[in-house]
């Protein structure tokens, strides 16, 4: 079960809308956000696959600039596969 | 002078580090800035630390070697720092030149390698 | 503590991604510590190789204290190598060899004495002025850098081109990347990499030839070794190379060919590719054409496979020799063939060769004939050596034959709307390209060129055959101005040494592999009187300007006048570079603006011509309709790929038929082995930067020379014994090591060391590829034998005596 944390940088001009938006998706987590823009999400997902597609989800909006991940955890996913 | 031995063959030097390094801790360990690392000559810090290490620690170099830092060709000095600032548990502040997200986000109370092996670096313990 | 671990683990992917904006979080308390006692963190790009790694500089009280990976970048995720986590130690007053003050000497045996500002610019003026009225605009030179910054390279080459009227204008990136730069041309119709280091993780075949990703683009490496790791069955890694290297070690199939029989090879895979109808035949159908020749006639299939029957892999494992089979050149085609999404990765080994051009063009064959192009982990990747090649000489007007953003000088539509878009007058840039690289040395030798400026370079070291140019570099009659930190051994050639500011003590871009710009702000004052080199040219420029009585030059600087030198003056040029010049070209970088730029954790990957775009990053993939605004501008039809590059008026890809071809020197019975050299993980180039950081040259004081250990065997040569390794140009004396790396019947020597006795550049030979002009580094004949057993050597680093 991935998680990630992202910054999502968003339109300031249109925070408001933004983590509307953002809140209707299943699996994101809003913590914190500020007057620049900057949006503190976690995203959870079943694969890593599954969030990439969240991921490409939240680009769509159109207030959303950009998506940095800058945490991921799939540890469950990666053991086994490390030797 | 300790560089006489160099003179004769690279491959003597090895061996011979090797032994130094095993045998120092009783026989002729030194308080060097470098703790307790058996003295070198100038020649002898010219040496990679691996290639004396291969000999005198074999199971530390095969781990490394073996590990994705050893891989990656990440090398001893990046974490330990050269002789005279040698540190045999490394300064964290070197892990986070790389992994500075994971550093900040460790628990406090734990060293990155309660974790992450030493010289293995798994993903977790 | 009463969390679950996925409640820990969630809290801190929060508290991660808020440490990178600085917001709070009602939880972040705990783990606030740094990574170093730093008062301040700067964002910056690396400054040893051409990956572009991204890091923040530590600063306390004004001095650089330790660097850091930014774990949100796209080049490098938070990784660094040695050299990445080092190189503060350079910086400001931390080093005491940096040059702090102009030095000049008439004569060349004289000793440098130290000069203010004033009289260095007005000296540097006056001998270019006097070598222009009495020989011509032709008679002086500008030779530049892949280190130099975007806005450095471009200012130079305005006031060559536009204010002192001649192309002369080279940099060391003709070293080493021009053959990748005419494949990319002559292939697929534009310069650079259509893909990106994304699809690091998204191929699932590697195809590393003539690269040791793992010690030159070792932070590039640690992707491509974690996808590999992480998909052990699926992932395969084919490494091509005549020396065994550390890459190969997550190789899964490796093709050691004798050196020189790479094109062979690669036809060879086409070969297989043909006969086993492994090619994508819509793909060729919509995206490709054949062609041969210097007239680039067009052929068709039949006539490309006729040619490919030649390379039969029986016929051919017998010319590449090494361990190749037939069978190991099938399953390495099968591989690339039918992996979902196959990446080839190679740099100097491919490039730096009689026929660079040829091999690029036939690795891009591959992709073209099976279509592993523009998909997910598809992709045909030169990996570029310096930091700023792309981004600065080959985007930047950097070469005698291009003006910036991909503009061609003997064009003259191209080349008169430059003029325009500078306000000089038309016709001021002569429509003739200058000299390249070795052209220029030789003119140097022949006295033809009386004045150069070599900035940010040590070209008496990293020419190939460097002792035949050094003696024109010596000459009385030739001026030479060198720009530099450190003393090199091109200082010690040098009538005028002017200290620079090093990357963090001046603000400027740098472009790297990916068509990526980054943006370094400065942060640390540079050491004693050391200036930025834009601001060196702006005043050098307005003193040409008076000595030549030629306002036109001083047009050329005109728009940057008045502007502090570490962030106004950088800013404009790259202003006027990004708004004026790349405009409607394929590099379009206006949406790149600094400030942009300094929003970024990385940087902008062009096409970027909105600032909307730019933020998201630019364009990750090239010709891709939806991922390539200019894809989707310049699109013909209704195909998801659109090939728009400007050389290519039919906008297709083009498949080259290209034959086998040996290198310039061939080893014989006087001479029987193979020379090739490279670079190790803790130097970088000319090691005038490593060489001075301690634990850099402690970890590799002196170069080797690999031989086999048959070849040892045979020659009676032991580790460490002294060998002398020569050839009909010259010779180095080193100590070995007996290594399974090169080959038989090859032998390979690092090629940083400073000591003249173990410079290789001495033995190397001075062949070029006609077409690129970049020099054949990776292949001469020597002969080796030992001189003595083992010798304690010394490190050494070229010394200023002042």
């Amino acid at each position: 079960m991935p998680v990630g944390g992202f910054v999502i940088n968003v339109d300031p001009e249109k925070i408001d809308e933004s983590i509307k938006r953002l809140k209707s998706l299943s699996g994101v987590e809003i913590h914190g956000l500020d007057d620049k823009g900057n949006v503190v999400a976690v995203l959870e997902s079943s694969t890593s696959q599954e969030m990439e597609g969240m991921v490409k989800e939240i680009m769509k909006i159109e207030t959303v600039f950009s998506v940095g991940l800058t945490y991921f955890n799939a540890e469950d996913e990666i053991e086994g596969n490390v030797h | 002078m300790k560089g006489k031995i160099l003179k004769l063959c690279m491959l003597v030097i090895t061996i011979a580090m090797a032994s130094a390094c095993t045998a120092g801790a009783s026989k002729k360990a030194t308080t060097t800035k470098a703790g307790t690392h058996p003295e070198l000559s100038a020649q002898e810090k010219l040496t990679p630390c691996a290639e004396c290490h291969k000999d005198a620690t074999p199971e530390v170099y095969k781990e490394w070697f073996d590990s994705v830092h050893g891989i990656a060709k990440v090398k001893c000095y990046q974490c330990h720092g050269t002789y005279e600032e040698l540190k045999t548990s490394p300064d964290e502040t070197h892990c986070a030149a790389c992994h500075n997200a994971q550093y900040q986000k460790r628990p406090s109370d734990k060293k990155c390698w309660d974790c992450h092996p030493a010289h293995r670096f798994f993903i977790h313990k | 503590m009463g969390l679950s671990r996925r409640e820990f683990i969630k809290r801190t992917a929060a508290l991660t991604a808020a440490s990178y904006v600085g917001i709070s979080l009602p939880f972040s308390k705990e783990n606030e510590a740094q990574a170093a006692d730093a008062d301040s963190w700067h964002k910056g790009t690396c400054r040893l190789c051409g990956s572009g790694c991204r890091l923040e500089l530590g600063v306390k009280n004004g001095k650089a204290v330790a660097l850091r990976g930014i774990p949100q970048s796209r080049t490098n995720k938070g990784y660094l190598c040695m050299k990445g986590m080092l190189f503060y130690k350079l910086m400001g007053n931390n080093h005491p060899e940096r040059l702090k003050k102009p030095l000049y000497r008439a004569r060349k045996d004289q000793p440098f004495k130290e000069i203010s500002w004033d009289e260095a610019l007005d000296i540097a003026a006056k001998e270019f002025a006097k070598a222009v009225k009495k020989y011509g605009n032709n008679s002086v030179a500008y030779y530049g850098s892949g280190q130099a910054l975007t806005e450095e390279t471009y200012i130079f080459q305005k006031v060559m081109r536009g204010g002192l009227r001649t192309n002369n204008v080279e940099g060391n990136p003709r070293l080493c990347m021009a053959s990748a730069v005419g494949g990319y041309i002559t292939s697929f119709g534009a310069d650079e990499p259509i893909g990106s280091y994304t699809n690091f993780e998204r191929a699932n075949c590697f195809f590393i030839i003539g690269s040791n990703t793992a010690e030159a683009h070792p932070v590039l490496f640690r992707r491509i070794m974690r996808r590999k790791l992480d998909n052990r069955d699926s992932v395969k890694v084919i490494n091509a190379d005549p020396r065994v290297s550390p890459t190969s070690r997550i190789a899964d199939l490796h093709l050691q060919f004798n050196p020189g029989t790479d094109l062979a090879l690669l036809n060879a895979m086409a070969y297989v590719i043909l006969e086993e109808k492994l090619y994508d035949e819509d793909f060729l159908k919509n995206y490709a054409v054949f062609r041969m020749g210097k007239e680039k006639k067009q052929v068709d299939f039949a006539k490309y496979k006729a040619f490919v029957k030649e390379y039969t892999p029986d016929k051919v494992a017998r010319i590449c020799g090494g361990n190749i089979t037939p069978e190991k050149i099938r399953q390495a085609a099968r591989w690339f063939a039918k992996s979902e999404g196959t990446m080839s990765i190679w740099t100097m080994g491919i490039n730096q060769r009689k026929r660079g051009v040829w091999a690029n063009n036939l690795i891009h064959n591959l992709h073209i004939l099976t279509g592993q192009l523009c998909k997910p982990g598809a992709d045909s990747f030169s990996l570029t050596g310096q930091p700023n090649a792309c981004g600065g000489v080959r985007e930047g007007g950097g070469l005698c034959h291009i003006l910036p953003a991909h503009r061609l000088v003997k064009k003259d539509k191209l080349r008169h709307e430059v003029e325009r878009l500078w306000g000089i007058p038309e016709g001021r840039i002569p429509p003739k390209p200058g000299y390249h690289t070795i052209a220029m040395f030789e003119a140097v030798n022949q006295g033809k060129i009386k004045a150069i400026w070599i900035n940010c370079t040590s070209p008496a070291q990293s020419l190939p055959n460097c002792d035949k140019y050094r003696k024109g570099m010596r000459r009385e009659d030739v001026f030479m101005v060198v720009t530099d930190i450190f003393p090199t051994k091109t200082t010690e050639l040098a009538n005028l040494i002017l200290p620079t500011a090093f990357i963090f003590e001046k603000t400027g871009v740098y472009g790297c592999t990916e068509r990526r710009s980054q943006l370094t702000v400065k942060a640390v004052d540079a050491p004693g009187e050391a200036k930025p080199e834009v601001w060196i040219v702006r005043e050098w420029a307005l003193r040409l300007a008076k000595e030549l009585n030629d306002p036109v030059i001083k047009k050329c600087v005109e728009p940057f006048l008045g502007k502090e030198p570490d962030y106004e003056l950088p800013k404009a040029i790259w202003d006027e570079y990004t708004q004026k010049l790349t405009k409607g070209r394929d590099n379009d970088l206006r949406g790149a603006t600094y400030e942009v730029l300094e929003k970024l954790p990385d940087g902008v990957q062009w096409p970027a011509p909105t600032k909307e775009w730019a933020l998201k990053g630019g364009t990750d993939i090239k010709f891709v309709r939806g991922l390539d605004p200019l894809a989707d501008k310049h699109a013909k039809n209704d195909l998801p790929y659109q090939f728009y590059g400007p050389a290519h008026p039919d906008k297709k890809l083009w498949i080259w038929l290209r034959p086998q071809k040996g290198p310039e020197e061939m080893p014989d019975s006087q001479y029987p082995f193979y020379l090739s050299t490279g670079r190790i993980i803790d130097h970088w180039h000319t090691s005038s930067m490593t060489g001075r950081i301690k634990e850099l040259m402690r970890a590799n004081p002196y170069a080797y020379v690999e031989i086999n250990p048959k070849d040892a065997k045979k020659l009676g040569i032991k580790p460490g014994d002294m060998v002398e390794v020569a050839s009909r140009r010259g010779k180095n004396i080193l100590p070995a090591k007996i290594y399974v790396g090169p080959c038989e019947g090859m032998v390979f020597v690092y090629w940083h060391d400073q000591a003249e006795d173990r410079m290789i550049n001495r033995v190397t030979k001075d062949a070029f590829d006609p077409g690129s002009k970049e020099p054949e580094f990776k292949i001469c004949a020597c002969r080796i034998r030992k001189v003595s057993g083992p010798r304690p050597l010394e490190p050494f680093i070229v010394n200023m005596k002042a």
